[in-house]
């Protein structure tokens, strides 16, 4: 991931808003992928990459999740 | 993303007037300004459409008239140079090619786009001076002769390399990146229009609310925000079926909510209207969308569009020219401020009053239940059960003291403090409910309590001021109408025609804003009820053990989801006031006249009012000049809060605006961006000749805009001179060559005074 896509605003108002590391990290990552999307991209790219973000950083544990 | 963005050189072979090879390099901001003189139709914009072409493979400049017509300079010249592909023999190959150097921070990119174009024989016409003339046809938006063929891979094509500080050498990024998103990252398309600045679009920059939407979202990258939320909305709402009955009903359900925000029919695709759209140009879109959020954009870009052929109406009445007219025409622009002032005031109120319904209406249907709610709410507050929060924070303080309230100890090892650890963690994921007490408070204080003034406030008063707002909006109408009838009777046709389509468009005006309310009213019940079948979807999903998955990441998604929200929400307004006052800031040092205006607001629906002293808004009813000095002075506004540091080419800076004006021009770019790289495409008329003189600024210096600047910065100048043997409108070429400037005093052949000369 290239967080230097992205910008240093941003990046300074996830710092004050967000607290949870993995939240962060997600947040900054979905920008970056989204970043890189154009009208052509399929949905089912994004929603593939998403959720594969998504397993990354917030796994299912069965049982322990809630 | 804050690294500067610098145009090394620009490498042009064979592209429209420039015959053969040609090559410009540009001055980094701390080494000057480029200069770029070359007088009308000497291919000055074309440098421009080169850039454009090379990295996006789009002219923007003079595209649009069609192929038989030879109006457009620019549109009637074929991509290829006529005299190359003249000379080419039939049956080989002649290559339009343009390579751009860019460097963003210590990495360098090549970037050439190639064209291969193969002759056969040329077609062409006889005019009736008894000249050839050379035919052309567009092929993927690109001009050729007929009679060439444009060939494919690997004659035609686009590569982007770079070279990094550790690297020795240019390598080919195509093996990590597609070329065109590599360019999408270096200098993006959507944000060309920003540095790559054309007058005619300066000028019409602030016609519509677009321009200035696109640049703050864009440039500080909002868009990146509320495009990853709605790729999440899209994931939330298809949660995967067959986990049980009930959750495939919710499913199915939110799928139809999905449907209507997006504008979809059952198989996904898009649904439309048979009402058709506003139209200008044969590639505007035809009719609009179903529902949701594309026929609101759509209505929304029609009003915008429709205000900008008003105001052009408006200003042709105004030069109508008609025995005793100019009373009226006078009266006619007074009302037409006032009508539009009250107009807003009538707006805004009527959308306070339609949001207070949509927001606030339910409350009161739902009172009885609302404080039954709280009812049982206070009963758990007596009870000790809630707030949650502080039963967790008086468990820490016990832990953290190791004592317990009746003074038993609470260290690590005795057994109570196992106790109160174990109702500390009982208390892990029912903050939540929190929230409820939390809303109850809110619902008392505000609604509960003092229940008449919550219906006054939020419903009487907002429908009283409405239909004041409107009553005084229509007798002023009324008054406009007579105005306009006045001003056709005595205009004959023309007037009567222009005063009927202003009749008719505001007309359709009103139609598309009560469209535009009942479609966001519409969208906003839509949520309302998807928000609801949400959280019965999440209930169902939770009860069932094959769902569990799908449940977590549901959670978190609408977490992730409530966050990008909130960010973009702060961050739109913080990015907005800053370029706001920025922009004011910026515009005030550029104008010559800087108290002809009051201030300067940009909304938070991007709409702008710029006020004069008599608290007009004047953005729509700027001259030229002034709508360029206030594009540049937004332009600046958007690098420092957004830290987008791109590099600016400016085609006719200072074209169309007045003596004094392009005095603070010249005065004032110089300390411009301070570290902004800066080319200017210039013609004589704005750069070498003289400052007009203006009865309004009698002690103003004639000194030309370019002694100005090179007063406080060094210039690097380029000439493009046309060649003297190509006249033909077909065949002209122009070749650019390193300048000068130079001070001339031959008054016999009409030299006098400054001028840029070849070296």
């Amino acid at each position: 991931m290239d967080e230097k896509d992205i910008s240093d605003k941003i990046k300074k108002k996830i710092n004050e808003i967000v607290k949870d590391e993995n939240e962060k990290q997600l947040i900054l990552e979905l920008l970056v992928k989204t970043k890189r999307y154009d009208a052509q991209t399929k949905s089912l790219t994004i929603k593939k990459e998403f959720q594969l973000l998504l397993d990354q950083y917030f796994p299912f544990n069965e049982g322990k999740n809630e | 993303m804050s690294d500067e963005i610098k145009i090394l050189s620009l490498e042009l072979q064979n592209y429209r007037q420039f015959y053969g090879n040609q090559k410009i390099s540009f001055k980094s901001r701390d080494e000057g300004f480029t200069v770029i003189f070359g007088k009308n139709g000497e291919g000055k914009s074309n440098l421009l459409n080169a850039i454009n072409w090379c990295l996006y493979k789009n002219e923007p400049h003079g595209v649009g008239d069609d192929v038989t017509s030879h109006i457009s300079e620019n549109k009637s010249l074929p991509i290829i140079n006529n005299r190359c592909i003249t000379e080419t023999k039939e049956g080989t190959r002649a290559d339009v090619k343009i390579d751009i150097w860019i460097q963003k921070g210590d990495t360098v990119y090549s970037i050439t786009r190639t064209l291969g174009i193969l002759k056969h024989r040329l077609e062409t016409r006889k005019l009736a001076s008894g000249k050839q003339e050379i035919l052309l046809y567009d092929h993927e938006g690109d001009r050729i002769p007929k009679g060439c063929e444009k060939l494919g891979h690997p004659f035609t094509k686009f590569v982007v390399t770079k070279k990094g500080p550790k690297d020795s050498d240019f390598t080919d990024t195509k093996n990590d990146i597609d070329p065109v998103n590599m360019v999408k990252e270096i200098l993006p398309y959507e944000l060309a229009r920003y540095f790559l600045l054309d007058g005619e679009f300066l000028e019409g920059f602030w016609r519509t609310s677009k321009s200035i939407r696109d640049g703050i979202e864009q440039i500080s990258q909002l868009h990146l925000i509320s495009g990853a939320n709605e790729h999440i909305q899209s994931l939330m709402s298809i949660p995967s079926k067959g986990f049980s009955r009930d959750t495939d009903e919710l499913t199915t359900m939110l799928k139809q909510y999905d449907r209507f925000e997006n504008s979809r029919d059952g198989e996904g695709n898009e649904s439309w209207t048979d009402e058709e759209r506003f139209k200008e140009d044969l590639e505007d879109p035809k009719y609009y969308h179903s529902t949701g959020k594309p026929r609101i954009k759509d209505i929304e870009e029609d009003i915008d569009r429709i205000n900008t052929k008003l105001t052009s109406i408006s200003k042709d009445i105004r030069n109508l020219n008609a025995v005793g007219m100019d009373e009226l025409k006078e009266k006619y622009s007074k009302l037409e401020e006032e009508l539009k002032k009250l107009e807003e005031q009538y707006t805004d109120a009527g959308n306070t009053f339609l949001y207070n319904l949509i927001k606030k209406g339910p409350q009161v249907l739902l009172k009885d239940a609302i404080q039954e709610s709280i009812k049982i709410i206070d009963k758990e507050v007596d009870l000790g059960g809630l707030p949650v929060k502080y039963k967790r924070i008086f468990a820490e303080s016990l832990l953290d003291s190791q004592q317990c309230v009746c003074h038993e100890p609470l260290r690590p090892n005795d057994a109570r403090r196992k106790y109160v650890e174990d109702f500390k963690v009982s208390l892990v994921g029912k903050e939540d409910k929190d929230e409820a007490h939390d809303l109850g408070y809110v619902f008392k204080k505000d609604f509960l309590n003092d229940y008449a003034k919550f219906c006054k406030d939020n419903f009487e008063e907002p429908r009283k001021k409405h239909s004041e707002a409107k009553d005084k909006y229509d007798e002023k109408d009324r008054e406009f109408s007579g105005i306009k009838t006045l001003i056709a009777n005595a205009g004959g046709d023309e007037a009567e025609k222009l005063i009927d389509k202003q009749r008719s468009l505001l007309e359709r005006i009103k139609k598309l804003n009560e469209w535009k309310s009942k479609a966001s009213s519409d969208l906003s019940n839509n949520n309302s009820e998807r928000g609801k079948i949400n959280v019965q979807l999440a209930k169902a999903l939770k009860s069932n053990e094959k769902a569990q998955k799908t449940l977590h990441d549901l959670n978190i998604w609408t977490k992730i989801g409530d966050t990008l929200t909130e960010i973009y929400d702060e961050l739109k307004d913080e990015i907005r006031e800053d370029v706001q006052n920025n922009t004011w800031k910026n515009y005030k040092q550029l104008l010559s006249n800087p108290s002809e205006f009051i201030s300067f607001e940009i909304e938070p629906d991007y709409t702008v009012h710029l006020l004069d002293k008599n608290n007009f808004n004047k953005v729509r009813n700027l001259s030229a000049g002034q709508s360029l000095l206030l594009t540049l002075a937004f332009v600046a506004a958007l690098r420092g809060p957004t830290g987008y540091k791109f590099p600016l080419v400016i085609d006719s800076p200072a074209g169309k605006i007045d003596g004094p004006n392009s005095h603070n021009i010249g005065m004032c770019l110089p300390n411009f961006l301070p570290n902004a790289q800066l080319t200017l495409l210039v013609t004589n008329k704005e750069y070498t000749d003289n400052i007009s003189p203006d009865p309004d600024f009698p002690n103003l210096p004639n000194t030309p805009v370019c002694k100005l600047l090179e007063k406080k910065i060094k210039l690097q100048h380029f000439k493009i001179q046309k060649d003297k043997d190509h006249q033909s409108p077909n065949l002209g070429n122009s070749t650019i060559l390193p300048g000068k400037l130079e001070y001339a005093n031959d008054p016999e052949k009409g030299r006098e005074g400054w001028m840029v000369v070849a070296k």
